[in-house]
């Protein structure tokens, strides 16, 4: 097992591809998981979490297409990056989890769909080809950032 | 401003659907033309914008074998000074060591105000390289920019958010990644430009030379990729109101998808 973070934008963290997050998590890490939220406001609700929860509140929200949303999840992943990162696929995510890959090395694996554990190496299944295709393919998991769709058969179940 | 633009060529993605056809895990791109990729048009086009309104220069960048030769050539008759082909693999597994040899090969062709890649590749769909590039060089990453225009020597900028559109002043060397729109549709290169980028050849840069083999070890490794099985396609229901009302129960009925229908 290797561990894992969990990244949520906010407006991700209730949706499907949270839960999905939460399940892609599990599945690769146990328990060996933490949640990190990255927020625009105070939080004014419970996050749902898996191990230690972080959360990050922008110092202005919102409007700047991702900047502040990834200047902070680099701060609070930059000291110790866990071998794999996972986000809820979606607007805010598509711009931040590839360039955070960037900034910290990692390998970027986009819109999973379906996610295995097999001896130790991640099998993930995603479209290709605007949707005409499936694409499969193996992870070492060390050091790569994933964001996961909600809904596909093995990545459905919410957090515990 | 001058400006890098990162070019790719993929299978025709408007080929018949007898073109589009995999063996043994892999596509099969014998049978498919390889054309500049849609979203690269559109950030081949929004460059040329940009340096037509700033007085800068542009060069192009692509990665993979010589069908990757025909996109730099377009931007070549469309003005780009310098192209340059990073050869190797047409497709890495791992977008990252596509994306630090891009910035590497970026970098032989000189420093540039402005990266701009498009959207997505209209093959993987990853949309990532863009983001990546942003990521290695600690660029500012503006990204489904639809608009650029220059003035005094800024550039005006607009981009799709979630709900809504942004414009702003760039004042800082940053990745653009272009998405598509009317503003963003690429221009035709007149014949004579289009013969003469013909005859120049492409200069050519081999992987090895860009990064070292630690830094070209990739985490991911492609396993197969085949045809999805499409469902059913749809089916319209015309005429009258009550008849397409009556005509959507039957059909649902059939399904069993309404309470107490099912078998």
């Amino acid at each position: 097992m290797t561990a894992a973070a969990v990244v949520l934008l906010e407006e991700e963290v209730h949706g499907p591809a949270g839960a999905a997050a939460f399940a892609a998590a599990l599945t690769i890490a146990g328990d060996d998981v933490r949640t990190l939220v990255i927020a625009g406001e105070e939080p004014v609700c419970d996050f749902p979490s898996l191990g230690v929860l972080e959360v990050g509140v922008l110092p202005r929200p919102g409007t700047d297409d991702g900047d502040t949303w990834f200047q902070a999840a680099r701060e609070l992943l930059c000291d110790a990056p866990p071998p794999v990162v996972v986000f809820a696929a979606g607007p805010l995510s598509e711009v931040v989890a590839a360039r955070l890959a960037g900034a910290l090395g990692f390998s970027p694996v986009v819109d999973v769909d379906t996610l295995e554990v097999q001896d130790g190496v991640l099998s993930i299944e995603r479209s290709a080809f605007g949707g005409k295709a499936s694409h499969r393919l193996r992870a070492v998991p060390t050091g790569v950032v994933l964001t996961v769709f909600g809904g596909g058969e093995t990545l459905s179940s919410p957090p515990p | 401003m001058d400006v890098t633009v990162f070019l790719k060529a993929i299978p025709d993605p408007a080929g018949p659907p007898e073109s589009f056809v995999f063996d043994n895990g892999r596509q099969d791109t014998s049978r498919v033309p390889f054309v500049l990729g849609p979203f690269e048009e559109n950030a081949l086009e929004l460059s040329l914008r940009i340096i037509e309104g700033t007085g800068g220069s542009l060069r192009a960048l692509a990665m993979g074998g010589p069908e990757q030769d025909k996109p730099l050539r377009t931007a070549r008759a469309l003005g780009a000074e310098a192209v340059l082909r990073v050869d190797g693999p047409s497709s890495w597994a791992d977008p990252l060591v596509t994306a630090r040899l891009l910035s590497a090969g970026a970098d032989r062709l000189g420093r540039a105000d402005l990266y701009i890649a498009g959207r997505q590749a209209g093959d993987w769909d990853r949309s990532v390289t863009g983001a990546l590039v942003a990521g290695l060089r600690g660029l500012p990453y503006l990204c489904r920019v639809f608009d650029a225009t220059a003035q005094d020597g800024e550039v005006r900028i607009s981009q799709e958010v979630t709900g809504g559109v942004r414009t702003g002043t760039l004042r800082t060397s940053a990745v653009l990644s272009v998405t598509n729109a009317p503003t963003t549709v690429l221009r035709i290169p007149n014949v004579r430009a289009v013969l003469l980028a013909t005859r120049k050849p492409v200069d050519i840069v081999h992987v090895g030379s860009l990064l070292g083999d630690t830094e070209r070890v990739e985490r991911l490794a492609d396993d197969w990729v085949s045809p999805r099985r499409l469902g059913r396609a749809g089916r319209r229901v015309g005429g009258d109101p009550s008849d397409v009302a009556k005509a959507l129960v039957a059909e649902l009925e059939e399904q069993g998808a309404l309470p107490g229908t099912g078998t």
